[in-house]
């Protein structure tokens, strides 16, 4: 069992990194919003496609990866720059290879939904089907005593 | 673990905790303490002392403590001159712990005089003196004594100071050693040399040669190692994002049957950053509970609440700077580029959905001759 201290220690530490991130990430927004509305100023039509990649999850990697590059290179010794860096370099390969993932994975994830819905459906139909048997028996069941 | 080694470890917690004994100089040779941590075998469990008379007794006390039987003493027997060396038996096995006199060999460093020449030099003190990013790596065992023992002709060198400082871990005296011990490896690492003062006979560290200040920039950090960092870290965030989806699109799914307004509103907040957020920080809880010794877990646990956080707070930003947003956006559209844009896109639509049509009808026109025909 961890003790008040470490629990407090370890908070901290974890609401430090956010801040980094959290910076990295509004940072990285701007930088591309700003590339973005530069992009669309121009009239070419290369700048579409420009457009579209700036726009997409590698896209964002890509200006996180440059982001992260500016900063490395900047001449200053100060910690928080380099926590900055850091953070912008390991978020580049986290969106970059996450990107990767769910453009490989999206045909699985696709066939595991219709999977799934098709499952649903089928129990649906059955559940649906004896619900109808059962009905028409009791139908016919009440029709015979009516009769009688 | 053997007797000798048994015997040693409850030694040095005894020992180190005896306020009798530290008050006299008393230090264990780091030589066997070093053995001890390594786990390799030692001969002789040698002890510094200032003074025998003072420290006999308690030494002898603490062995009987630890049951040690069959207690004998002999003065000037040992390899060292001016030594006493008392025998026992312990758990069965003879014990022997051989005290030295201390001959004043053993020397201070203060943190402060470890920049001595770098001081002198500029004639500043200490905090001004060193660069930020070194005094930084200091500032919590700046003025702290750095208290090093040293015997015989091993040298006054670095490297000695930090195996004694590492071998010195034990010691309730040195409470600050280690933290002092990491901040000159990494110095040392950073290309800093040292040497020994011969005026004051203490260790010193010297400035780096040009091409190490060149190598100590930022551009130059160790490459590798700050890459497998980045990679390490950033497969951490990889599987959190992958975890915290496969719990949101599955509870979003599960959710989906349902028609009354509040599934709706639920499903809708679990859609959001908020949801994801909120998901983040259910599966930190669970994994900050399980009873589990793993490094991988732990980071993974630290790298859930920081992605918690980041998410919420961004999506926060994000909320509270929407209107900001939507006015630098249309300040940007008023700067005609879009509208400028849109319209080519829609002429070029046009033009070619015309020449579509033409050539639609020129086919059509063509089949029907060729049909009649």
């Amino acid at each position: 069992m961890k003790s008040l201290d470490q629990n407090k220690d370890f908070l901290i530490h974890c609401a430090k990194t956010a801040g980094y991130r959290v910076v990295a990430e509004q940072i990285t927004l701007a930088t591309r919003a700003g590339i973005v509305a530069a992009l669309l100023s121009i009239d070419s039509k290369y700048t579409e496609n420009a457009e579209k990649i700036i726009s997409s999850a590698f896209g964002k990697a890509l200006v996180q990866f440059g982001v992260s590059m500016v900063l490395h290179q900047l001449p200053v010794d100060n910690p928080h720059v380099q926590a900055l860096t850091y953070e912008c370099l390991v978020s580049s390969i986290a969106t970059g290879e996450g990107a990767v993932l769910n453009t490989a994975f999206s045909g699985v994830q696709d066939f595991v939904k219709n999977k799934i819905l098709s499952i649903k459906d089928d129990s649906f139909a059955k559940v649906q089907e004896s619900l109808s048997e059962s009905v028409e028996e009791e139908i016919v069941q009440h029709a015979k005593t009516v009769s009688v | 673990m053997n007797t000798q080694r048994r015997f040693l470890k409850n030694f040095i917690q005894k020992t180190y905790s005896d306020s009798s004994l530290t008050q006299n100089g008393f230090s264990i040779h780091g030589g066997c303490l070093r053995d001890l941590i390594a786990d390799k075998e030692f001969k002789d469990i040698d002890v510094f002392v200032d003074d025998f008379d003072t420290t006999i007794p308690h030494v002898i006390r603490i062995m009987r403590d630890l049951g040690v039987t069959a207690i004998r003493k002999h003065t000037k027997g040992g390899s060292i001159m001016d030594s006493t060396t008392i025998n026992g038996l312990y758990q069965g096995e003879l014990i022997s712990v051989e005290l030295a006199k201390d001959f004043n060999n053993t020397w201070d460093v203060n943190i402060n005089e470890l920049f001595l020449t770098k001081v002198r030099d500029k004639n500043k003190p200490f905090s001004e003196a060193i660069p930020v990013g070194i005094k930084n790596d200091f500032t919590d065992v700046e003025g702290h004594t750095l208290y090093v023992g040293t015997y015989g002709k091993s040298g006054c060198t670095l490297e000695n100071t930090l195996a004694d400082i590492r071998n010195y871990q034990f010691s309730v005296f040195n409470l600050y050693n280690m933290k002092i011990a990491a901040r000159i490896e990494k110095m040392s690492n950073r290309g800093y040399t040292h040497s020994i003062d011969k005026n004051f006979n203490k260790a010193v560290m010297l400035d780096k040669p040009e091409t190490q200040v060149m190598l100590d920039k930022p551009e130059a950090r160790s490459t590798p190692s700050f890459l497998s960092g980045c990679l390490k870290e950033a497969g951490y965030q990889i599987a959190i994002e992958q975890v915290s989806r496969g719990v949101q699109s599955a509870l979003v799914f599960a959710l989906s049957g349902g028609d009354s307004s509040k599934v709706e509103f639920a499903k809708g907040v679990l859609e959001s950053d908020f949801g994801k957020s909120l998901i983040q920080s259910m599966l930190f809880l669970i994994a900050y509970h399980i009873p589990m010794e793993n490094e991988h877990l732990e980071k993974f646990t630290h790298n859930l609440l920081v992605s918690s956080i980041a998410t919420s707070e961004n999506a926060l930003i994000d909320f509270a700077s929407s209107k900001l947003q939507a006015v630098v956006k249309d300040s940007l559209g008023g700067l005609g580029g879009t509208e400028k844009r849109k319209a080519k896109r829609v002429r070029q639509g046009s033009t070619h959905s015309s020449e579509t049509l033409q050539s639609d009808s020129e086919a059509l026109d063509e089949a029907v001759l060729q049909a009649s025909a």
